[in-house]
Order: C-alpha cells, then structure tokens, then sequence
C-alpha cells in the first residue's frame, strides 16, 4: 500500500520514459524543443495551444482573499491588466496589493499585486487600480473593465458572475462555478445570451500533468481502465483549521480563538522592536526588518476587520447573517455572527459547499477527464453515486461535514444498459477527503490492466507496469486484434534516453493557475466559437453536478442516479428541482 | 501518498514500541516471555490464554479438502488435532489432502499435505489413519453420519460457501463441535440457525476469521484502545488483486472433458505435457519434485469423472446469456470447482476478502468503544464487472462505505448524530497494485496494517517508560533492550496469521468445557461475532446489488431474532 522513496523514484522515471518514448512522443514534444521552446518559458501555451495577445485585457478582481491573491499570483501581466479590485474585508484589500508574508510558502502563492506589476508602493498600486468594498459597485463604474475574476465565497459566484455578464464583462469564477446546479445553469444560460466567455478555475485542466496523463491514458498504454481512486487528506483540528481563521477579538469575544490574533500581534511587535534594537544591523538583519514590518502590517490589516463586527461597515449590510445551533434540548450551544459567516465561509452552508466543493470537486473532475479519455476523449457523465458524510472530529462550530466518503459508477466503455452484461460495465470511483490526519496527502490512483498511473499534490505523476513498483519500464508496440498499440514492457535499466526527452516536456512546477488565466485571455481576444476555454460552462456545470450530487447523496442517506438533463444547461431540470431562472438576479 | 523506505522502517519500530508498552501492562504475558518459555511456535498458546498441547488430540474429520481446506490441514497442530478422516466428491483434492500442493514453494509451504503433516511416508499408509469419504463413499454427509463409528468428536468445514450451514447443522446434531471456514454462511437466516443449533446442543461452533487469532491484529487493537492513535475517526482497507480473464485464482482450469469448449479447456494437458517433459529432462534432486508436480496434475485431471458426479451431489448445469450474443454453458461441475464465481454457492469478494477485512475494522472500532463490540450504522456499496466476461455471476470490483458509531454517537442529537467513524473499502482485480490491508487513521498517528504480516506505525503518542517494581528485575526502559523489548520483538516477528492458533484454540476450548457450558471459555470468532461479520458482508452485497443505502437494524445482529436482512 506504500511506495517507498526507490519506488517513487522508478515510478517517476518510467512516466518521463513513456512520454519520451519513440512510441508516444507528442509532435510538439518534438517541435517545441526543436524550436528552443523550454519548460517554464512558454511550454505551456505551446501545449494548450494558445499564443500571446496584442494588448492585455482590463480586468477587475472581486474577491481578493485567500484564493483570490493566490489567482493575483498567477497573473501573468502580459495577458492581463487588473484595473480594479473589490473585496469588503480590509485584510483583504491589504493582501492584494502586498501580498501574504505569513511564510516563505504563503508569499510565493499570493506575492500581491505590487510585486506582480513592480509597483514599489501601495500608493503608486492604487494609482493603477481602483478599490472597492462592494463588487456591485466596481461593475457599476467600470466600464472599461473587460472581464471579472471571481473568488468571492461560493454562494455569490452566481450572482457576482450574471450582475458582471449582464454588464457585458467577461467571467473567470473560482470553482465550484456556483452553490447549486440551478444557479451554474443560470450561469450558462447567461453566459451563452450575452455571448460572453465564461470560465471556471478548475485548473488540473490547464495543468501539463494532467494533460499528460490524459494522453497515456488514451494511448491504451494502461490497458483497460478499471477503478480511480483519490484522496484529500488534511490534517486539520479543532482550532487548528485552515477554514476557521482567527477573528478580531472585539468581533466575538467568547470564541474559541479569540484573542489569537492580537496575541500574533503583539509577539510580532515585539520580534519587530528586538530587531530594531540590532545596532549595527547587516544587510541580512535589515532585511529581516523589512520583512518583519511587512508581517506587522498585515496582521493590524488583519485585525481592521473588526470593522465588519458592526456598524456602518457590518457584515450583515452584506447580506451576512446571524445564526444560532441548537443541541437536541433546544439549548443554543453555538453563537454565529454575520462577520464569522463571512471570514469562515467555507464553513457554512449558506456561503459554502464544504470538502466536496473545495476539494472534491477537482479530484472528481480529473477522474472525469481521465475517464472521457478511455472514451476517445468524449466527455462522460457518472451513473450513480452513494456517499456518507460526517463529523467525528469538530465540535458544532459549522454546518459542514469534516470526513466525507463517496462511490461514483462511470461507464466503461462497454457498457450498456439495456443487457444484463453491458449493465456490469462501468468504472468505480472512490472518493475520500478527510480531517484530522494528512498521512498519504492528495492525489489521484488510476489502476488499468496493464498499469498504475499516480498523480500527487497535482505537480508529481508515478507510472507502473500494473503493480510492479520496482519495475523499471520502457514503451513498447503490441499488435493485438490487427492492430498496434503501445505496452509497458519490464526491462533491467528502463529507458533512460526517452526519460531524458520526457523530462523536458514534465519538467513542470505549475498547477495550472496561470494558464487557465492565459488561455481565457487569450480566448477574449481572439473570439471565435473554435476558441473556448478549457473549462467552460458545460464542463464547470458537470463538475458542479457531481460535487453537489455526492453532498446530496450524503445529506439524505441515499444513492442517487444521474440524469443526463442534470448536465445540459439548457433543460431545466435540476438535482435539486429548483428550475433555473436567470430573471431573478434583475 | 507514501511512505519512505526509512519511514517504513521507523513505522515498524514505532509500532514494536507500542507492542512492548503493551505487553508490559500485561504481567502473565511479560512473565512469559521474561522466563524465557515462550519461542515462537507457542506463543499463540502463551498469548490467546490456552494450554501449549492436549494430553489427548481432538479426534476431527476435515469436510472440503481443497484450497482453503488444504490450508487448515496444514495449520492443524497434531499435539491438538489429530485428523481421522476427510470428505471431499473431488479426486483433486483428495489427493491434495494427502500430499500437499506441490505447485510452487509457497504453495507448499501453505499446503504441505497430510503424509508431511504427520509423517506418513505413503498414502497407503496415511489411508489406515485417516478415512476417506470421496465421491463414492457419499462425501461429506457420509463422514458426519459414520462420525461416531469412525471415533469422530468434531469437524473443520472448508466446503463452499452454500454447504456451511447444511453441513454444520448436521454436524452438530449429530453431536460434533464445527470449525467452519468463513463467511458464516450464505445467508443471515442460515448464520441465525446455525448460532441457535449450537447454542441448543452445546456444541462449539467456530469460525475461520483467522485475524482474531493474529497476533499483530491483537496488539493493534490494544494501541488503539491505550489512546496511542489520539481520536480514530477513518479507516481505509484494500484487497487489490490482478486476476485477469484467463489467469483468475478463482477461475481454475478444469478438465478437458468437463467442458470441451471453455477457453482454458487444453491447459491441464498441456501443462502435463509440458511438466512431463521437464520430469524427463530432470537430473537429481529435481526428480522428485517433478514426479510430485506430474502426479498432482495428474490428479486434477481425474477430476473429469465430476462431470458424472457433480450434479449427484446437488451442482447445477445453467445456461444464461453471455453477453455477446451468444449462450454461456457451466455444467455442473464448473459451479463446484469455480464455486467462488456462482451466487448459489459463494459469495463474491465481500464473503471471500471483504468480511475479513471488515472484521478488522470492527475490531478497531470497538477498540475505541473500550473493547465493547460495535454494529455499523450503514453501509452504501457499488459492485461491477468491468474486467471479466459473463463466466461468472459475481463482480470484479466491489466498493463499500460503512459508518459506525463514535463513541459520542447520539442518533437522537442533532449535533451528535454526526459522529460516525467512516470506513472505504474496495475489492478489486484487474490490478493488485497496492496489495491488502488495512489503515487506521487517528488524530494523532496512523496505524497501517499489510498482508496480515506486517504493522507500522506513523505518529503516535510516544510509549512511557515503563519502570518494573523492584525484585521483579531491573528498570526496563521499553524503547531499549531487555525483556519487555525483547518480548515486543518475538511478537511481532515472523507473525502467523492465525490458522494454526484458531484450531488450537477452538480444540482447547472443547477439551476444556466439553459440554460448552462456560461463557468464558469461547473461541474468539464464536456464533455472534461471525454472524456479525456475515451480516456485514452480505449486507454490503445486498446494498451493492440493489443499488440503495442500507441502514443497519440491531436485530439482525442477535441470533435469537428472526429479523434477517433479506427479509
């Protein structure tokens, strides 16, 4: 059940043999190199087929939080020009601009605007772009923005997203493309009258990984695809949770984590003072000074949310609400201000999906590309899902589930549902993200006859004659049936050239980010209905279906069938029988 | 998703850690060890809490003498169980029964045959100790009603699946003690009769869920009952095998006569070809060996006459749609000798790999739960064939989700009704990559078990040092040497999966109380614990083929109601 570091190792080297492989060597593999185009310079585009644009598009950012800045990051300044930024928090606003100096890790994925434009001050950022609390006004006066990214909490990807095409600006939106599937076909319904490109940050499908992966897939080179599975697993505790963030003391006094953040504070103010006291600083101290006074700062930003608690500013203005959680007594055992139902978002129904949106989703939609791929790339809806959700760890200070577990039924590409055979042919998916323990990360397994294929954290892909792991692999042809298809053969030393050339063409750091915002960029420019991003809205719409189908399926204790109306956004039937109705957001 | 080679090795001395804590709160064992009187062949005797032989050997007869069968030959202990007759309608495995299984190292070594056993030097010879009861003596209904004349007092069942409960009812009615092979039986009302009839006629009724009697398992779940783990909340198990159409462990080659037209009808005689030409070419040492393999192929070609024979003995021709436009024939011995593939007489994944591997998930659970014994809530399940060909009623891939309760589970609470322990589990072929076992998930390490041979332990709270009182010996420091370390070491070293010590168990239990009058003296997988684990397995089944969730009810678990799932 575990890889060690040789076998990892083998694993690694035999994906780069196959890509590199006489056999399965992509033509612009071979061209793009030919042509000096390098990995990390341009490769990217090279594979997604994109080139550069003229003049990049005007864009507004709404949204601006955790996954907003890391988008900001992902910017690539040639393609895009952000114009104006909205966002009702202050911390916010600051981390656009400067971006998250938490750690060394936190910065690299949201370095801020100031650093992707080089602009050496806030004041001279501000000059460039314009701010904003409320989304609803950057669209009500700025005409001259082109196209919205979107990373508000879910529960306004819709209405941000219809209020911004209906104003005739293009959409990129966070996944899940909309917190139910009557609002992602609303989406589309919009998204295809206005004529606008919409798309939806799924990014494994801009990622050279995947891409890659899809393409073995489809070689035939793991034999029959028969079972994925994947996993999200976080280590994640009570208090000690990615989606429950600190709240300004005054915001809610008797939280659990209140007082946090001013301790940080202080403690960071006090790091800060000793490093002044330095007095004859080197090089290194001062800039140990700079980056300390950069974590200061962020933090009071963080701390000038209170503002939201109350008043003119107050999260309810906003739409946020109050809530109470009653135990089985009828006793309140929680209290929820409108400001936590915003900062913690992704916690409550409400303004969330919980694991399956946040997570779930991506790892179902690469099982659904990798499945499409045993169907000559035609896209395939799941037949079922069963799925059970719970909460063992986290005490009642959300709505959503900490474990959730589920079982999707694809069809192999055999099946057939009118005989009693053709019925037994379908591809199982199991699915699991968990809190409370990381062991094993995330990532994706897909088992084929005659391979396995792994995928880690996105960025890392094992491959295995069947379940050979200390085999070493080369690429070679099989006839079989008349004709030739390409089969993983067990040799002593691999294939080390063709993992040499297969290196060149995976030698990838990327998650797909900044493609996915490339591409739509690119598409915006260059309009044409050859030209559609990757993720548009019939693909977010099945990811949409399928994350919040699974939820469903847990939520009422039942196995659900899809149907394929589910999928098409222009019928009006919905998992949740709600009809879709895009006239509701005027 | 894995772990390092050097991660693997402080997994396995992490868990060794926690097995020395364990055992030093235990003093009868840790005495045991210390002493030194415990090697590795008595351990089980030392650590289950039974005698280390019998001054008089249980009298059994073996019903079902084929793989699994022949794998409970080879565990038998003769200082526990001395084997006076066996039944079984094929030749094959008669001749297994007494030779072995020659086919590879492994297999021999988990199938070593009778005459190797006990130290018979022909079959001839063998024959004066054991009966047998094959096809012509009447089989294994035959041995149970001769059981009295033939000196018999109890029976091991390794027949398939639909024969447990017929054979076991009989068994015990006629005043034989049951080991039976798991699962259970086919059904739950089946598993209910069964618990009834023994608890009626105080006769012991065992089942081979051969986990409760590893070694590695039981120390598992005293870790997790220590708090080592910190909160369990998720465990995972796995049985990935790579059976493919045409190499399918459960899909054996059958006689050429049986079925002329089965796509792997030639390869019994051409493996005999070819071993008999390797038998002719063989020099030395390798003779023997190949003599061995020749005859033993030999023998499973002489099961041709089952073609006349099975259907006597109640296997059934069929005939069904294959699929491709054309009509599948499985004559009767096909359903016997590939029983596993038939739903009239197995039980698929879940009843083969699934309900062991459940079992152990329930052990854990009820670890948490202070040891007491816990139902699952639910389970939702998916089972497909998207590998094989119509040759088979059973699925390839079975895939389930079961919940069980936490120990703050409150159904009535809005708030604790979400505390519910998920365990996935998927049983699949086509791809063994990743092999078999289970991970326990806790907050505050990870326990994983693979192969039913090998525990490692990643995170974990740290073990205390454990101080001896004085006269009792030195300080011992349980991440250093000394006895507790030592006795961690042997416990968790060449582990046996438990076959051996579940006979010698379940024959102490019947020398002991032979009346079976004393609760405390029980096999550990007794009636209601293996109804349990059937009621899991085939519940899964049940929620698989109707495609719905299926809410666990308390009384399907209790052997005195009638409430069954199937109805």
């Amino acid at each position: 059940m575990n890889l060690t570091a040789e076998h990892q190792a083998v694993g690694k080297e035999n994906l780069h043999a196959a890509l590199g492989s006489r056999a399965l060597r992509r033509e612009f593999l071979q061209k793009g190199i030919a042509r000096g185009i390098r990995s990390k310079q341009g490769l990217g585009p090279y594979y997604f087929g994109y080139g550069e644009v003229n003049q990049p598009i005007r864009v507004g950012v709404l949204g601006t939080g955790d996954e907003g800045c890391v988008l900001i990051g992902a910017i690539n300044p040639d393609y895009v020009e952000v114009k104006a930024i909205a966002d009702i928090r202050p911390y916010n606003r600051h981390r656009a601009f400067h971006g998250d100096a938490y750690s060394p890790a936190a910065l690299k994925a949201r370095p801020g605007l100031m650093a992707i434009y080089g602009w050496r001050s806030e004041e001279e950022a501000r000059r460039h772009v314009k701010v904003y609390h409320d989304y609803r006004e950057l669209l009500a006066n700025e005409p001259d923005i082109e196209a919205v990214i979107i990373a508000l909490p879910l529960h306004l990807h819709a209405p941000a997203a219809i209020a911004a095409m209906k104003a005739g600006k293009h959409v990129l939106t966070e996944k899940l493309m909309g917190h139910s599937v009557r609002e992602c076909k609303e989406m589309a319904q919009v998204a295809a009258q206005t004529g606008l490109y919409m798309a939806t940050g799924h990014q494994r499908h801009y990622n050279i990984l995947y891409d890659n992966a899809v393409y073995l897939i489809r070689s035939g080179l793991l034999g029959q695809l028969h079972y994925i599975r994947a996993q999200w697993h976080r280590a994640n505790l009570p208090d000690r949770d990615s989606w429950k963030q600190p709240l300004p003391r005054e915001a809610k006094p008797d939280d659990s984590l209140a007082g946090t953040l001013e301790e940080q504070l202080r403690r960071w103010q006090q790091k800060l003072a000793e490093l002044k006291r330095i007095e004859k600083p080197t090089e290194k101290d001062l800039q140990e000074i700079a980056l300390w006074e950069r974590r200061v700062r962020q933090k009071q930003a963080q701390l000038e949310d209170v503002i939201l608690a109350s008043g003119p500013q107050s999260a309810t203005k906003y739409g946020y609400q109050d809530k109470e959680i009653r135990d089985a007594a009828g006793q309140v055992v929680y209290r929820r201000p409108a400001i936590e139902e915003l900062i913690r978002w992704r916690l409550w129904d409400r303004t969330g999906g919980g694991l399956m949106a946040e997570l779930g989703s991506h790892q179902l939609d690469a099982a659904s590309i990798f499945i499409a791929a045993v169907h000559g790339g035609k896209k395939q809806r799941p037949l079922s899902v069963v799925a059970a959700a719970n909460r063992p760890l986290f005490p009642p200070d959300r709505d959503v589930e900490d474990h959730v577990f589920c079982l999707f039924e694809f069809p192999a590409p055999d099946y057939d549902p009118q005989s009693e055979d053709g019925r037994m042919k379908k591809i199982g998916v199991a699915y699991a993200s968990i809190n409370g323990n990381g062991w094993g990360g995330y990532g994706e397994t897909v088992f084929g006859t005659e391979g396995t294929l792994i995928l880690q954290r996105e960025l890392e892909g094992l491959l295995y004659k069947g379940s050979a792991v200390n085999g070493k692999t080369r690429v070679v042809t099989k006839k079989e049936a008349g004709q030739q298809r390409p089969a993983l053969e067990t040799t002593g030393d691999g294939d080390p050239l063709s993992a040499a050339i297969g290196l060149q063409g995976l030698d990838v750091t990327e998650r797909g980010y900044a493609e996915q915002i490339e591409h739509w960029a690119w598409c915006i420019r260059n309009p044409d209905p050859e030209n559609k991003p990757r993720c548009h809205p019939e693909v977010a719409l099945a990811d949409a279906v399928i994350a919040l189908t699974a939820n469903r399926a847990a939520r009422e204790g039942r196995r659900i069938e899809f149907r394929p109306e589910w999928f098409d956004p222009n019928d009006p039937a919905t998992p949740e029988g709600e009809k879709p109705d895009p006239g509701r957001y005027a | 998703m894995y772990l390092t080679t050097e991660q693997k090795a402080d997994g396995r001395e992490g868990f060794r850690a926690q097995v020395a804590e364990n055992l030093s709160r235990r003093d009868f064992l840790l005495g045991s060890f210390a002493a030194g009187v415990v090697s590795a062949g008595s351990l089980g005797a030392f650590y289950f809490g039974y005698d280390q032989s019998l001054s008089k050997p249980l009298r059994v007869g073996v019903l079902g003498t084929g793989d699994e069968g022949s794998v409970l030959i080879g565990a038998t202990n003769p200082e526990f169980v001395q084997i006076r007759a066996i039944a079984d309608i094929r030749p094959y495995n008669i001749y297994r029964a007494f030779h072995g299984d020659v086919y590879s190292e492994a297999a021999e070594a988990a199938r070593p045959g009778l005459l190797a056993k006990y130290g018979w030097k022909t079959e001839s010879e063998a024959r004066k100790h054991v009966k047998v009861y094959d096809a012509e003596q009447g089989g294994y209904e035959e041995l149970i009603k001769n059981a009295r004349r033939d000196g018999i007092e109890a029976v091991i069942i390794a027949l398939p699946l639909h024969l447990h409960a017929p054979a076991a009812l009989a068994a015990m009615k006629a005043g034989l003690h049951v080991l039976t092979e798991k699962l259970m039986a086919k059904t739950i009302r089946d598993c209910k009769q069964m618990a009834r009839v023994a608890a009626e006629t105080h006769k012991y009724l065992a089942t081979g869920h051969q986990r409760h009697y590893n070694i590695l398992y039981a120390e598992a779940q005293e870790t997790i009952r220590r708090g080592v783990l910190g909160e369990v909340h998720y465990i995972r198990a796995q049985w990935h095998r790579g059976n493919l159409p045409g190499n399918d462990s459960w899909q054996q080659p059958m006689p050429k006569g049986i079925k002329p037209d089965d796509p792997q009808a030639e390869r019994l005689l051409k493996e005999l070809e070819s071993w008999e030409k390797r038998l002719a070419a063989a020099r030395g040492r390798q003779i023997e060996v190949w003599q061995k393999r020749v005859a033993q192929k030999r023998a499973q070609i002489a099961d041709e006459i089952l073609k006349d024979t099975a259907a006597r003995f109640g296997y059934e021709d069929a005939r069904f749609d294959d699929g491709r436009g054309g009509t599948y024939y499985r004559p009767a011995a096909e359903e016997l000798i590939r029983w596993r593939l038939w739903d009239r007489t197995g039980g698929g994944l879940m009843a083969e790999l699934g309900s062991h591997q459940l079992d152990a998930a329930s052990i854990f659970i009820a670890a948490v739960h202070g040891g007491k014994k816990q139902y699952p809530l639910s389970v939702a399940a998916m089972a497909n064939r998207p590998v094989f060909p119509r040759d088979r009623d059973v699925e390839d891939h079975v895939y389930c989700l079961l919940e069980f309760p936490h120990p703050d589970y409150d159904p009535k609470d809005p708030i604790r009704k979400l505390k519910k322990i998920g365990v996935q589990y998927a049983s699949i072929n086509g791809n063994g990559f990743g092999g078999y076992g289970e991970i326990v998930f806790g907050t505050e390490g990870t326990l994983i078990l693979e192969r039913e041979k090998e525990a490692m332990l990643s995170g974990g709270k740290k073990p205390s040092t454990v101080a001896v009182e004085e006269g009792a010996g030195p300080t011992l420091d349980t991440q250093a040497s000394g006895p507790v370390a030592e006795a961690a070491a042997v416990a968790t070293r060449d582990v046996s999966r438990g076959y051996a010590e579940q006979i010698e168990h379940w024959a102490w239990c019947i020398r002991q109380d032979p009346e079976n009058r004393d609760p405390a003296i029980q096999p550990r997988c007794h009636p209601e614990v293996a109804l349990a684990d059937a009621v899991i397995a085939l519940t899964a089944n049940l929620a698989a083929r109707k495609g719905q969730r299926i809410d666990f009810r308390e009384e399907w678990f209790d052997p005195a109601s009638d409430e069954t799932p199937e109805g």
